[in-house]
């Protein structure tokens, strides 16, 4: 157990370091998402009723699509120079390599977020601050992760690679973005989350079955 | 090379040219013309048939996916592979289908009612499998690779059909709870089972082409790869 | 008195002991049954054609590449499959660097102590860096390195947990003088400790100094002392 953390530990310390030399992942995916939020401007511009009740979705949305960004260079930083087979030589169990990508992306996404919602707040005008959104939004890119990166490892072994992920990965992520976007939803127009509880627990159970199908397949979608 | 199709096979085929044969004229002259809807409405049974036949393709590639991952060998993928070409074109057919029939029926071609919506989705995923089949190059891993994407896409559907079902809905219920359905007559009912009876028979013989095809490709394409191979 | 040394040869534990190893691609049978015994202080050179599979076999024996079947594949006393510690015995060089190239020498290498688990880390690392020349440029990332010297961190990745057996696949290629000599150097070393190298060459004329024995691949099958 011990050596798994150790193990855990050093494959998520490398992505980062990797990317406080490169800055290739999390800044670009955040300047995408501030783009996007920009451009939303001219959507929204007059619509003070869209802006309110349309926030939940339109943040998550810009976080779905410019996660991607990030899930594609996560896992082509390990397609690079074979290093998949490197860690395959590696006496390390390769779930800790699936959970370290989920992690690292986990924290890119998470980020993100946290910074989306007061900065729409401030952009659009819109109050938005709640202590619950902190767990809520962990829980979204949590399971937004883990089933990401079983996704991204299957088309950075195809021949399109990176074109091929939001087109394989979209249609299976829908309902985690519908639980969320409820949840999201219901603590912005501030009513109790009892009333939201149905959504909470099929965010929850979507985390549980997509972190599991990746602990337990991870291997055999990376090995030869 | 050779290719030959089983005598065998021409059973099944014959059977359902009769079937679907049957059924067309029966749904054409003998069933009820319904009151507000008129022909329209006939269209109705080949729709449901074609969405019966998409979710079954669904199922029937899941769990011949779940088997290769079990016992890896490479006649469940080919199952996988025919069952998800067949699912998508009859998905497709029946969104389609579905889009003529609401338009009389609900005075709008689209409405994002769950099964609607979830039908689409699925028809996405079966595409995106597709793609994903395509792209894939190494033949060992591709099938593990295929089978789990089908997978997920297979526990994600009706996740989706779930988390939306809550929604506001205009689409009949056929099965269950009918206070809200279309009433349909009894002899609507019986050419909805010989309907949907005719075109599983229609699937059934499809997949057995699309299957003999899998593997006449399969065995082409090994061929071409120990070509490729040997040149390396 | 020879004659109990050589008893005691024979008798003792191979290295690397694999029975029976088959491999597909696709329907192409490319190891039809392949038997490999490396003993201690051997240097073992595998030679055969152009796509026979020879870096098949590499990786089926660095545990990177499941075979179909396998008899046994025996690393050091421990069945390859099952026990992740036979891994900390091997050491493998591939055609690729295996390293990430964003990150500068220093980095990769601690990256890879620390998934090994090697304790001191730190002295190890540099004492390899010195050895190789590596040192002044530590602090740059690979990217920046030329060919050779990213072959050369390349070797330092696949010594740093100090391996009993050394798999190679075409160790020379691409690799500049300074980095030929350096390990031709860890080749003799490792004789000498009684730990073992098993590697391919395009070339095996010049091996003729180091191999104590060369193998052909040959049509899915492992034909012994072939020139």
């Amino acid at each position: 157990m011990k050596k798994f953390i150790i193990t855990l530990h050093a494959l998520i310390r490398k992505d980062f370091t990797i990317e406080r030399h490169t800055r290739e992942i999390f800044l670009v995916m955040f300047f995408f998402a501030l783009s996007i939020l920009f451009i939303l401007n001219f959507v929204l511009d007059t619509d003070i009723k869209a802006r309110n009740s349309g926030a939940a979705g339109l943040i998550w949305i810009i976080s779905v699509i410019s996660g991607q960004l990030c899930l594609n260079q996560i896992m082509s930083l390990e397609e690079e120079n074979d290093m998949l087979q490197s860690l395959l030589s590696a006496p390390i169990p390769l779930t800790a390599v699936y959970l370290a990508k989920t992690i690292t992306c986990f924290f890119g996404m998470y980020g993100m977020t946290l910074i989306l919602f007061p900065l729409y707040s401030v952009l659009y005008n819109v109050s938005l601050y709640s202590a619950n959104l902190l767990w809520i939004a962990a829980l979204g890119c949590w399971g937004y992760a883990s089933l990401g990166v079983i996704i991204s490892t299957m088309t950075i072994q195809t021949r399109m690679r990176d074109i091929l992920l939001p087109v394989l990965f979209f249609p299976v992520i829908i309902p985690l973005i519908v639980a969320v976007v409820k949840v999201t939803q219901t603590v912005f127009t501030g009513e109790t989350l009892n009333s939201a509880s149905t959504w909470i627990s099929q965010l929850i159970i979507f985390n549980i079955i997509f972190t599991t199908i990746g602990i337990i397949s991870f291997d055999s979608l990376i090995k030869d | 090379m050779q290719i030959t199709i089983p005598k065998k096979y021409i059973i099944l085929d014959v059977f359902a040219a009769i079937c679907i044969l049957v059924s067309f004229i029966l749904v054409m002259f003998f069933t009820p013309i319904e009151m507000t809807m008129g022909y329209v409405q006939k269209i109705f049974y080949f729709h449901v048939a074609h969405a019966w036949i998409g979710m079954l393709s669904f199922i029937v590639a899941a769990a011949a996916s779940f088997m290769y991952l079990i016992r890896k060998n490479s006649v469940y993928d080919l199952i996988a592979e025919s069952a998800v070409e067949i699912g998508l074109y009859f998905t497709i057919i029946a969104v389609i289908s579905g889009s003529i029939w609401a338009k009389p029926a609900w005075n709008t071609w689209w409405t994002w009612d769950p099964r609607l919506t979830t039908t689409t989705i699925m028809a996405f995923i079966y595409a995106g499998y597709q793609f994903l089949r395509q792209s894939l190059d190494n033949p060992d891993k591709k099938g593990r690779i295929l089978a789990l994407y089908c997978i997920i896409g297979c526990i994600s559907v009706p996740l989706t059909f779930f988390s939306i079902r809550g929604y506001r809905s205009i689409h009949p219920v056929l099965i269950g709870n009918t206070s809200q359905g279309m009433g349909m007559t009894p002899p609507m009912i019986l050419m909805m089972i010989i309907s949907i009876f005719s075109f599983t028979v229609l699937y059934l013989a499809l997949m057995q082409h699309r299957f003999l095809y899998a593997k006449i490709k399969e065995e082409t394409e090994a061929e071409k790869y120990e070509m490729e191979y040997e040149d390396e | 008195m020879i004659n109990t040394t050589i008893l005691q040869d024979t008798f003792e534990e191979p290295v690397l002991a694999a029975k029976n190893i088959r491999k597909k691609f696709g329907r192409m049978q490319v190891l039809k049954s392949v038997d490999i015994q490396i003993r201690q202080g051997d240097c073992i050179v595998l030679i055969g054609e152009n796509g026979v599979g020879k870096s098949t076999l590499i990786r089926i024996l660095s545990g990177t590449m499941k075979p179909d079947y396998s008899e046994s594949l025996i690393v050091c006393g421990e069945d390859l499959f099952t026990s992740e510690k036979s891994r900390n015995k091997i050491g493998l060089i591939c055609h690729q660097t295996m390293l990430y190239s964003d990150l500068s020498a220093l980095e990769n290498l601690q990256f890879f102590s620390r998934l090994y688990g090697i304790n001191h880390e730190e002295e190890k690392i540099n004492t390899l860096l010195d050895r190789f020349g590596l040192s002044l440029r530590k602090n740059d990332p690979i990217r920046s390195y030329s060919r050779g010297m990213q072959q050369r961190i390349a070797i330092c990745r696949a010594l740093i947990h100090e391996p009993i057996l050394l798999l190679m696949d075409e160790p020379f290629t691409g690799l500049d003088e300074k980095g030929t000599k350096i390990l031709i150097e860890v080749i003799l070393e490792m004789k000498s400790q009684k730990k073992a190298v098993l590697l391919t060459t395009h070339d095996p004329n010049s091996m003729k100094a180091l191999a104590t024995k060369y193998i052909k691949l040959e049509k899915g099958l492992i034909t012994g002392d072939a020139e």
